[in-house]
């Protein structure tokens, strides 16, 4: 490429190259009409709008820099990363962020809000909160000798899930007595849960209704023929003194407010 | 202080005008001295060395790049010159096996140099006057440039940067070669037909716009007269797209 040098001055000549750039070049002793090979080209000074420019866009820059630091600490504090559900009878769900702390409490049944009732969770770990809401359920009276505790860890991230599940189960397990059941198996809690039946038979009112007995278990004896219906009539019989009872009482009553009256 | 706000004022009244710009640095030309030689460890001659001229550059593109929130311009100054100075030099290293045509041929016959003892097929006279018509025609094409409000400095600063731009410019430059009614028009009402080029060569009207000095000057060397210019844009011809 060559420059042709179109007009010097003190600290600069301009130069049209053979492309048909005029540029500014180094006055290296040039004359006008000179034609050279080579040049010191100068730089571009940033003018103030450029400068202007730079400037708003590193402050874009930072202003969505701290946009997105402000987003993950949000996203990582405030934002529930898994919850945790502890059923003792009181049940309690917990959500949990990124961290393990506990960012919400609620109670999903009447004892549950009640149990949750005063208690600050906030800026606590998981451990921490099951612990001390464990704590709380037995000075309650609600955790009782062999009593469950069932837990149960919900998220999308199943690493997370499990860990923190162990984690949980082990922690309660070392600071709650150990004749308390504590499981992250529901069939087992249920199991645990459902009330034993009664040993003796329980006599109902069921009208129109016989009780049928095996042949082999018939009693023949007279004073052990005893059906439902026998026994309701018995019943009715009881029922019908009792209100008679009652209803003379009203009587009186009346009586008592005519003379009050008068 | 009051000093250098007089500078400042300076400074800020060359960066608007060319004059002011060389008279500015003629102004200071001793401390652009004083600054080289104290790079080169030794006093450096005006003419002779291509430091100076590029200690001198280096001033003028911190003049012009100055603003009164830098601070102190003679610091900035004098940090321009030297940065400047060492890429000069980085970039000079490796030449620095090569020697000179203007390298004397003895240091006792210093008058003598070895581009002297060149065998040169062209003639010296007719150099001269090749040279003296190239300037004439530079006078020229300046004088007229002012006509239209330009000077070359001002050319030079609208120029393109971007290769892309300057291809569009060269493509409305094609289309203006072929309708001479375009440059007529030029010459006559001293402005540029925008609408007309854009239309034409098929180019934002906007890019046109914004390099509008750039283009007047271009077109003004592709009218009549100016055949060492034009001689001289050979690679243009490389980049002319023909219009459609």
């Amino acid at each position: 490429m060559s420059y042709l040098i179109m007009e010097c001055h003190m600290g600069y000549a301009i130069a049209l190259d053979s492309e048909g750039r005029f540029i500014k070049v180094a006055n290296l002793n040039y004359e006008i009409g000179q034609i050279v090979c080579s040049v010191v080209v100068m730089k571009n000074p940033v003018k103030s709008n450029n400068l202007l420019y730079y400037r708003s866009i590193a402050a874009i820059s930072v202003a969505v820099c701290m946009c997105i630091v402000a987003l993950c600490i949000w996203q990582t504090l405030f934002i529930s990363y898994g919850f945790i559900q502890i059923r003792i009878n009181p049940e309690i769900k917990m959500s949990v962020n990124r961290m393990d702390y506990v960012v919400q409490l609620e109670g999903l049944n009447e004892d549950g809000q009640l149990l949750i009732k005063s208690y600050a969770y906030q800026w606590k770990k998981t451990e921490q909160v099951t612990d001390e809401l464990a704590d709380i359920a037995i000075k309650k009276g609600y955790l009782a000798q062999n009593g469950f505790i069932y837990l149960q860890v919900e998220s999308k991230h199943e690493k997370w899930k499990i860990s923190t599940e162990e984690r949980l189960l082990s922690e309660l397990r070392h600071h709650v007595n150990k004749s308390v059941t504590i499981t992250a198996d529901e069939a087992e809690a249920t199991e645990k849960k459902e009330p034993e039946l009664p040993k003796k038979p329980v006599n109902l009112y069921m009208p129109h209704y016989t009780e049928k007995k095996s042949p082999e278990s018939v009693d023949t004896s007279p004073q052990n023929e005893y059906t439902v219906n026998d026994k309701n009539e018995e019943k009715d019989e009881s029922d019908n003194d009792g209100s008679d009872d009652d209803s003379d009482d009203d009587d009186s009553d009346d009586d008592d407010s005519d003379n009050d009256d008068s | 202080m009051k000093k250098e706000h007089k500078i400042v004022e300076q400074i800020y009244a060359a960066q608007k005008n060319v004059l002011f710009a060389d008279d500015f640095i003629r102004q200071y030309l001793p401390f652009i001295k004083s600054e080289t030689a104290s790079f080169l460890n030794h006093v450096s001659l005006e003419g002779l060395d291509d430091e100076l001229g590029i200690a001198m550059l280096a001033f003028y593109e911190a003049m012009m790049d100055y603003r009164k929130e830098k601070g102190n311009f003679i610091s900035f100054a004098t940090t321009s010159i030297r940065n400047r100075l060492i890429d000069y030099y980085r970039k000079e290293k490796k030449h620095k096996g090569i020697v000179s045509l203007d390298h004397s041929i003895d240091e006792k016959q210093s008058s003598q140099c070895l581009l002297d003892l060149l065998e040169v097929s062209e003639n010296a006279y007719d150099k001269l006057i090749e040279r003296a018509t190239t300037k004439k025609e530079m006078e020229t094409f300046s004088i007229q440039l002012a006509t239209f409000g330009l000077s070359l400095t001002d050319v030079s600063e609208n120029c393109p940067r971007q290769e892309r731009t300057l291809t569009a410019c060269m493509k409305a430059l094609a289309f203006a070669k072929e309708n001479s009614a375009i440059m007529e028009e030029l010459l006559h009402n001293k402005k540029l037909p925008l609408r007309q080029l854009a239309d034409g060569a098929g180019i934002s009207r906007k890019t046109l716009e914004r390099h509008r000095k750039y283009m007047i000057a271009i077109m003004l060397a592709y009218t009549n007269g100016y055949e060492i210019i034009r001689g001289h844009l050979y690679q243009i011809r490389k980049k002319e797209v023909p219009a459609q």
